[in-house]
C-alpha cells in the first residue's frame, strides 16, 4: 500500500475569461481527515475541486500529492493518472453496470479474482451486500451514493473529493447515509474534501473547514475555531447566523464584559441567553427545533436583540425577562463590505 | 363543452393502427391467401434461401459500415474539439438527402470499369481491365456500402444525441478511476448510448432492407429484387407479396431484438449538473487525423457522388426538360404526405405512452410498413382500390398515395418523437391523456411545445423520405403528377444517366434544405 | 369550441389544396372553351421518352382529342388495370416488349381490333394474329463485340456464345431484364427447356463478371477491356455512336454489332414496341386513330428518332446512326411465345445461376 500523503493546493489560481474563479487558494488536505469546503454558490468551490481532480488546469500555482507535483506551470497530470476519487451530487454511476461492476471499474490493474474480492469488501463495508447485482436505476438515492463512494475508494485513491454528495438525498435518510459514508472515508485514511453549502454538515462532520468566497479561501482551520473565531464577517456568516449591533446600544454591564472598543459588533444568537442580567421585554418568540429564538427589547430602546436559548416555559410578547451573554461569541471585524 | 368519454381516447390510435397496417396486411394476406402460384415452389426451393441470405449479409455489412461511420464520428464530435468540428457536426447529416438509387448511379459511374477512376488507372499503367484488381461495386459489399453511406446519418443523429445527453459527471468519474480515452468510449460512452444507437440502426436497416432501386441497379439479388422479379418476370404479384413477408419478419425481429436489449439494461440518467459539454482539445496530430477522417466520410458519402452528378449534368448537352412541374408535384406530394404521416406518427407516439401494449403494437405496425418495399405497399393499395371499383385517378389516386406514404413512413416519424419523449419522462403523461380527453387546449399549449424538438426532426425526416420515395409514387400517382424521382427513374431505366442526373440533383437539393434545418436544430439543442 | 372550428377550417383547407392541385398539368383547364364534348384518349404506357411527348402533342393537335398518359412499368400498369376493373380509364396500352403485351392479353385486359389499315401497314409477324396488339417499332437484341478479337462467323449463332472459346468474354445484364427473358423465351421455343437451360448455364460459365448494370454498361465494358462480347439491344449501341460525347463515340467505334441467329437461316430475334386497345376502351375509333397515327411516317419518325428503335413500315425515315447496323433476316417465331414462356425463362435463368 502506498504511504498516504496529504493533498496540497499551493497558491492556485484559475480564471475563465475575465472572471476569476479561484484566486491564490492554498489548502492542505490531511490524510484521514475530512476537510469541508463551504461557500455560497458561485464562490469557486466546484472549480477548486475540479482543479484538484485535474478536470481543470490551474493558471498558476501548484497542486501536490505529498512531494509529487500533480499540476504546476510546467506539468499537468491528467485526471486519469491522478488516482483521485470523485463523488458527485448526482451519483454519476454507470447505468449499464451493476453495483459490483461499478465498484470494480477502477480496479483494472488487479487480477480478476482480486478485483471481485476487493470490490465486495467495499460493498460490504458500505452495507450494500444485498444490492451487489442490482443496476443503479433499481437503487435508492442513498444506495446509489454509497455505491459511488465505494467505487471511489476501491482503487485506493491518493485523495477523495466529494462534490455536494448528500444534498441530493432525501433529508430523512441523509443523516444515516452521511454517517456511514464518512466513516468509511475516515477509515480509508485518505485526504478527503467535502464540498458543501450546508454549514451544519461541515460543522458536524469535518475535521477542518475552509471557507471560500469570490474564489478566495478566507479562512481554514478546525470547525470550532472558525465558528468561534471567524476572521471575517463572511466566514462568520458562512458558518451560522450572526447579528449586528451598535456597541453603544448594549446595556452597560454587557459592554464591560466585552473587551473591545469597536463601535459595531456582531454576535451569534446563542451568545445571549436567559439568566441573571439586565431587564428586557420579549417582543417575539419562535420555536426553532432544539432552541427558541427570542427577540428582546431594552426598555428604552427600539433596538432588538436576538437570542437563541434553551426553551423553557413558553414566553409571550410583552413579558419581562433578564438576559446574560457569552462574550466569546461577540465579534468585531475590520471594516469590510457586508 | 362536454368532455369526451375516457374510453374514446383509445380510438384514434386504434384507427391509425388500422390505417397504417392495412396496406401491408392486405398485401401480405393476398400473398398468403391466394394459394401457391405456379412459381412459388421454384422460389421456395431455389431462390428463397439465396435471397434471404444475400439480404441478411447486405444488412450485416451495411450495419457495420453505418456503425463504423456514425459512432466514432458522433463520439469525437460530442467529446473533443478539433478543426472543423462544428462544420462536421451538421455536415455529416447531409448524405440523408441522397436517395440510395442516386447514390448507386453516381458511385457505379465513378467506380465502374468504364468510369473515370478505372480509366485513369488504365491510362496511367497501360493495363487492360482484366489485369488489375479493383473493388467491385456491383456486389453485396458494394450494395452495403451504397446503402450504408446514405443511411448512416440515422445512426449518427441518434448516437450524437445520446453521447451529448450523457452525464459529464459519469465520464469524469470514469476518468478519475483511471479510464483512458479509449476505455471511456468502450466501457462508458458506448454502452450507455448503445440502446439509443441500436434504435437508430434498426430504423436504418429497415430502410435498407426495403431498398429495391440500388440493389437492382447493382445486380445484387436481395429479397427486394426477388420481390419485384416474382412480380415482373413471373407475373405473380401474390408471390411477390408473400416474399415481402420475409422482409417484414426480418424487420420485426430486428425491432424485437433491439427492444429486448434495451429492456434488459439500465436506463440513461440525465444529469443536470455540468451537462454543458466540456470538450477536450485533441492534441496534434490526433486532431488533424480526426478532421481528415470526418472529411473522408463526408467525401465518400456525399461530396464525391454529388460532384460526379454535377459533372455529368454539366457535361451532357441533353435537351433540358422542364423540371418545374416535376418539382411542384414533388413538393406538393412531399408536403401533403409529410402532414399525413406526421399526424399518424404523433398519435402513435402519444399512444405509446399510454400502455406498453400500445407502444409495442404501434411500433411493430409502423415497422412492418417501413420494412415493406414501396412496391409491395403499392400492390396493397391496388388491392384496396379493387374493392372500391374506382379508377386510379384524381383524388382517389392522391388519397391512396398519401395512405401509402403514411403506411410506409410513420415509423421514421415515430422514432425521433419517441426519443424526445423518453428524455422527458413524466411531463408528457398528460399529453397521452389529453389527446382523447378533449383537452385540445392543453395538448396544443403544453404537450406539443414539449415535443417540438422531436416533432420538428420527425417532420423533416418524413419530408426527405417522401421526396426520395419512388416505387409507390410511380405506381399510384395520378395523371400529370410525375415527381423528380419518377423522372430520374425513367431516365435511369432507359440508361440515360446524364439526363437522370438533373432530376436526381434536384431531389438532393430539395432534400438538402430540410436536412440543413434538421442539422442546425440538432446542433442548437445540444448547445443550449 | 374555437379549437374545433380551427381544426375543421384547417382540414378543409388541406382538402381544398388537394383538390386544387389534383391535376397540375391538366390540359382540360386550358381547353374548356370548346363546345363539343372533349374526346379523351387515356394511354397507359411503359415507355417514357421525352420525344413521345412531342408525338402525343401532335396527335392532340391533329385530332383535337386530349391524351391522358400514365407512365409506369408494364407490370405496374397491368396490376393497376386489374385493380381498376371496369372503371379503368385506359383506352390504349403501349408496351416496349412483346411478352408484356401478351401479359395484358392473357389477363383479358385487351380487346381485338380489326383494322384493315393496320393489317396492311404492319407485316403479319409484328402483330397478334387475333388483333389484340399491333407492333409499332422494332427493338432488336443482338451482340456488341470487339471486332479485333472475333470474326463475324464465330458469333453468328446464339449457341456459339456457349462455346468454351468464349470463356470469360461475355458481359450481360441480369436475367430479370425483360429483353433477356424474351430472348430466352424464343430459345425455349426453338430448343426446348432443357437445351435452353444448358445454353444459359454455359453463358453463365462464360461471363466475364456477374450480371450488373444496364446494356450500355456492357458495351462500355468491352471498350474498357473487361470482356469482348456484350448481349445488348441494338439501340444502346446506336445511341453511343450518335452521342455528343466523344468518349461514347469512341466506345461505339471500337465495337461492332451483330444480330446472331438461332441456327443457320433461322432469322434473328426480334422484339417490338407495340400498342393494344384496352378492354375498357370506349372510343374505339380514337384508339385506332392513335395506333394508326403511330404508324404514319411522322409517327414512326418521332417514335424512333430519340429511341433509335427500327421503324416498322417501309419507307419511314431511319433514325440517325441506325445505318451502322448490319442487315438481318427477322425470325418468324410468333411474338406471343415470349410472353407465354416468360415465367419459364426466369425459372431456367434462376436454375442456371444467371443473377
Amino acid at each position: 500500500m502506498t504511504s498516504i500523503r496529504p493533498l496540497i493546493a499551493d497558491q492556485v489560481s484559475r480564471s475563465f475569461g475575465t472572471v476569476t474563479a479561484v484566486a491564490n487558494a492554498s489548502l492542505t488536505l490531511t490524510p484521514g481527515e475530512i476537510t469541508a469546503l463551504i461557500g455560497p454558490s458561485g464562490s469557486g468551490k466546484t472549480t477548486f475541486l475540479r482543479l484538484l481532480a485535474g478536470m481543470e488546469r490551474p493558471d498558476s500555482g501548484q497542486i501536490l500529492s505529498g512531494e509529487r507535483v500533480l499540476a504546476s506551470a510546467s506539468r499537468h497530470v491528467p485526471i486519469e493518472k491522478r488516482k483521485i476519487g470523485l463523488v458527485f451530487q448526482d451519483f454519476a454511476l454507470f447505468p449499464n453496470m451493476t453495483v459490483l461492476q461499478n465498484v470494480m471499474f477502477g480496479l483494472r490493474e488487479y487480477a480478476k479474482d482480486e478485483r471481485v474480492h476487493m470490490a465486495e469488501s467495499w460493498i460490504e463495508q458500505l452495507g450494500l451486500t444485498h444490492r451487489r447485482d442490482a443496476y443503479p436505476h433499481h437503487l435508492s438515492g442513498g444506495e446509489q451514493q454509497r455505491t459511488a463512494i465505494a467505487r471511489a475508494l476501491a482503487p485506493k485513491p491518493v485523495a477523495i473529493l466529494l462534490d455536494e454528495p448528500f444534498s441530493g438525498l432525501d433529508p430523512s435518510m441523509r443523516g444515516r447515509v452521511r454517517d456511514a459514508a464518512l466513516n468509511a472515508i475516515r477509515a480509508a485514511k485518505v485526504p478527503a474534501l467535502l464540498v458543501t453549502h450546508d454549514a451544519s454538515e461541515a460543522l458536524l462532520h469535518s475535521d477542518t473547514i475552509a471557507v471560500i468566497a469570490h474564489g478566495v479561501i478566507l479562512q481554514s482551520g478546525p470547525p470550532d475555531t472558525l465558528y468561534r473565531a471567524p476572521n471575517s464577517l463572511a466566514v462568520a456568516r458562512a458558518l451560522g447566523p450572526v447579528h449586528e449591533i451598535e456597541r453603544s446600544n448594549l446595556p452597560a454591564e454587557w459592554r464591560a464584559e466585552i473587551k473591545t472598543d469597536a463601535p459595531t459588533l456582531w454576535y451569534r444568537p446563542e451568545a445571549i441567553s436567559l439568566g441573571k442580567g439586565p431587564d428586557f421585554t420579549v417582543s417575539g418568540s419562535r420555536l426553532a427545533g432544539p432552541v427558541t429564538e427570542l427577540c428582546l427589547k431594552l426598555p428604552d430602546s427600539k433596538d432588538v436583540l436576538y437570542s437563541a436559548c434553551q426553551p423553557g416555559t413558553p414566553l409571550k410578547p410583552g413579558e419581562g425577562v433578564q438576559a446574560m451573554i457569552n462574550p466569546a461569541l461577540f465579534f468585531e471585524f475590520a471594516a469590510e463590505s457586508t | 363543452m362536454p368532455r369526451a368519454l375516457p374510453s374514446l381516447s383509445a380510438i384514434p390510435p386504434m384507427l391509425i393502427i388500422v390505417l397504417v397496417g392495412l396496406p401491408v396486411f392486405v398485401a401480405l394476406f393476398a400473398g398468403v391467401a391466394a394459394g401457391d402460384g405456379a412459381t412459388w415452389d421454384h422460389i421456395l426451393q431455389n431462390r428463397l434461401l439465396p435471397y434471404t441470405s444475400t439480404t441478411l449479409l447486405t444488412l450485416l455489412i451495411a450495419g457495420v459500415i453505418m456503425l463504423g461511420f456514425a459512432v466514432p464520428a458522433a463520439w469525437m464530435i460530442s467529446q473533443y474539439e478539433f478543426p472543423g468540428r462544428r462544420f462536421f457536426s451538421w455536415a455529416l447529416i447531409l448524405p440523408l438527402a441522397m436517395p440510395g438509387y442516386v447514390m448507386a448511379y453516381a458511385w457505379a459511374d465513378l467506380m465502374g470499369v468504364a468510369g473515370p477512376l478505372q480509366s485513369q488507372i488504365r491510362d496511367l499503367t497501360g493495363l487492360s481491365a482484366r489485369d488489375y484488381w479493383f473493388p467491385n461495386l456491383f456486389s453485396v459489399p458494394g450494395l452495403a456500402f451504397v446503402l450504408g453511406s446514405t443511411l448512416f446519418p440515422y445512426v449518427y443523429i441518434t448516437a450524437r444525441a445520446a453521447f451529448s445527453m450523457q452525464s459529464l459527471a459519469t465520464l469524469e468519474a470514469a476518468r478519475s478511476l483511471g479510464a483512458r480515452p479509449l476505455d471511456l468510449f468502450w466501457r462508458v460512452g458506448l454502452p450507455v448510448a448503445l440502446p439509443a444507437i441500436l434504435g437508430g440502426l434498426c430504423l436504418a436497416l429497415m430502410e435498407a432492407a426495403a431498398d429495391y432501386g440500388a440493389a437492382d441497379f447493382l445486380g445484387v439479388q436481395t429479397l427486394g429484387v426477388g420481390i419485384v422479379r416474382s412480380w415482373t418476370s413471373f407475373g405473380e404479384p401474390n408471390t411477390a407479396a408473400r416474399l415481402a413477408l420475409m422482409l417484414v419478419l426480418i424487420a420485426g425481429s430486428l425491432l424485437i431484438a433491439a427492444r429486448l436489449y434495451q429492456g434488459g439494461k439500465g436506463v440513461q440518467q440525465t444529469s443536470s449538473r455540468w451537462l454543458s459539454p466540456q470538450r477536450t482539445r485533441l492534441p496534434q496530430p490526433l486532431a488533424w487525423i480526426t478532421t481528415a477522417l470526418c472529411a473522408l466520410i463526408l467525401l465518400v458519402c456525399f461530396l464525391a457522388p454529388i460532384s460526379r452528378l454535377l459533372w455529368l449534368a454539366m457535361e451532357s448537352n441533353a435537351r433540358r426538360v422542364d423540371l418545374i412541374p416535376l418539382l411542384r408535384a414533388t413538393l406538393a406530394l412531399g408536403v401533403l404526405g409529410t402532414g399525413a404521416a406526421f399526424v399518424a406518427a404523433l398519435v402513435f407516439t402519444l399512444a405509446a405512452k399510454r400502455s406498453a401494449f400500445l407502444r409495442m403494437a404501434t411500433r411493430l405496425i409502423a415497422a412492418a410498413g417501413y420494412a415493406a418495399p414501396g412496391a409491395v405497399l403499392g400492390l396493397g393499395a391496388l388491392f384496396l382500390l379493387r374493392e372500391t371499383g374506382q379508377p386510379l385517378a384524381g383524388a382517389t389516386a392522391i388519397g391512396l398515395l398519401l395512405w401509402i406514404y403514411v403506411s410506409r413512413f410513420t415509423s421514421a416519424g415515430v422514432e425521433p418523437m419517441q426519443a424526445t419523449l423518453d428524455r422527458l419522462p413524466r411531463n408528457l403523461d398528460h399529453a397521452a391523456q389529453s389527446l382523447g380527453s378533449g383537452g385540445m387546449r392543453q395538448f396544443f399549449r403544453l404537450d406539443l411545445p414539449l415535443l417540438a424538438p422531436g416533432a420538428l426532426a420527425a417532420g423533416l425526416i418524413l419530408f426527405v423520405e417522401i421526396l426520395k420515395e419512388l416505387p409507390a409514387t410511380l405506381m399510384l400517382r395520378p395523371f400529370g403528377w410525375d415527381t423528380l424521382a419518377v423522372k430520374a427513374h425513367a431516365y435511369a431505366t432507359d440508361e440515360r444517366l446524364a439526363q437522370a442526373t438533373l432530376p436526381s440533383l434536384l431531389i438532393v437539393l430539395a432534400g438538402l434544405l430540410p436536412v440543413l434545418l434538421l442539422s442546425w436544430r440538432l446542433s442548437a439543442t445540444e448547445r443550449s | 369550441m374555437t379549437y374545433r372550428t380551427k381544426l375543421v377550417a384547417g382540414l378543409s383547407l388541406l382538402v381544398g389544396a388537394v383538390a386544387a392541385c389534383s391535376n397540375p398539368s391538366d390540359p382540360a383547364e386550358t381547353q374548356t372553351t370548346t363546345d363539343a364534348p372533349q374526346r379523351v384518349l387515356t394511354l397507359y404506357s411503359s415507355r417514357h421518352y421525352d420525344s413521345d411527348k412531342a408525338l402525343y402533342a401532335m396527335f392532340e393537335e391533329e385530332t383535337g382529342a386530349r391524351l391522358d398518359v400514365r407512365e409506369a412499368g408494364a407490370s405496374q400498369l397491368l396490376e393497376t388495370m386489374k385493380a381498376e376493373g371496369d372503371q379503368s380509364p385506359a383506352d390504349v396500352i403501349l408496351a416496349a416488349d412483346a411478352g408484356s403485351l401478351w401479359r395484358f392479353k392473357d389477363a383479358s385486359l385487351t380487346r381485338a381490333l380489326a383494322s384493315d389499315t393496320l393489317e396492311t401497314l404492319i407485316p403479319a409477324n409484328y402483330r397478334a394474329a387475333d388483333g389484340h396488339w399491333y407492333g409499332v417499332a422494332r427493338r432488336m437484341r443482338g451482340i456488341a463485340y470487339d471486332p479485333t478479337r472475333w470474326d463475324v462467323e464465330q458469333l453468328a449463332l446464339w449457341p456459339n456464345l456457349a462455346l468454351e472459346d468464349k470463356a470469360g468474354e461475355i458481359c450481360v445484364r441480369s436475367s430479370s431484364n425483360i429483353y433477356n427473358l424474351s430472348l430466352m423465351g424464343e430459345l425455349i421455343h426453338r430448343l426446348g427447356s432443357e437445351a435452353a437451360q444448358d445454353w444459359a448455364t454455359a453463358i453463365v460459365g462464360n461471363m466475364a463478371r456477374n450480371p450488373q448494370g444496364g446494356d450500355t454498361d456492357q458495351i462500355r465494358a468491352i471498350a474498357a477491356g473487361e470482356c469482348s462480347i456484350a448481349i445488348v439491344n441494338h439501340y444502346y449501341w446506336v445511341r453511343l455512336g450518335a452521342s455528343d460525347s466523344e468518349a461514347d463515340q469512341q466506345v461505339a467505334a471500337s465495337t461492332a454489332f451483330l444480330f446472331p441467329e438461332f441456327s443457320e437461316g433461322s432469322g434473328s430475334h426480334v422484339n417490338i414496341t407495340g400498342a393494344a386497345v384496352a378492354a375498357t376502351a370506349d372510343d374505339l375509333a380514337l384508339a385506332e386513330a392513335f395506333i394508326t397515327f403511330l404508324l404514319t411516317e411522322t409517327g414512326q419518325s418521332y417514335l424512333t428518332r430519340e429511341t433509335k428503335e427500327l421503324p416498322l413500315i417501309d419507307g419511314a425515315s431511319l433514325p440517325d446512326g441506325v445505318d451502322a447496323l448490319p442487315s438481318f433476316t427477322p425470325s418468324d417465331t410468333a411474338l406471343d411465345i415470349y410472353g407465354e414462356n416468360q415465367a419459364e425463362a426466369q425459372r431456367l435463368f434462376d436454375l442456371a445461376g444467371w443473377n
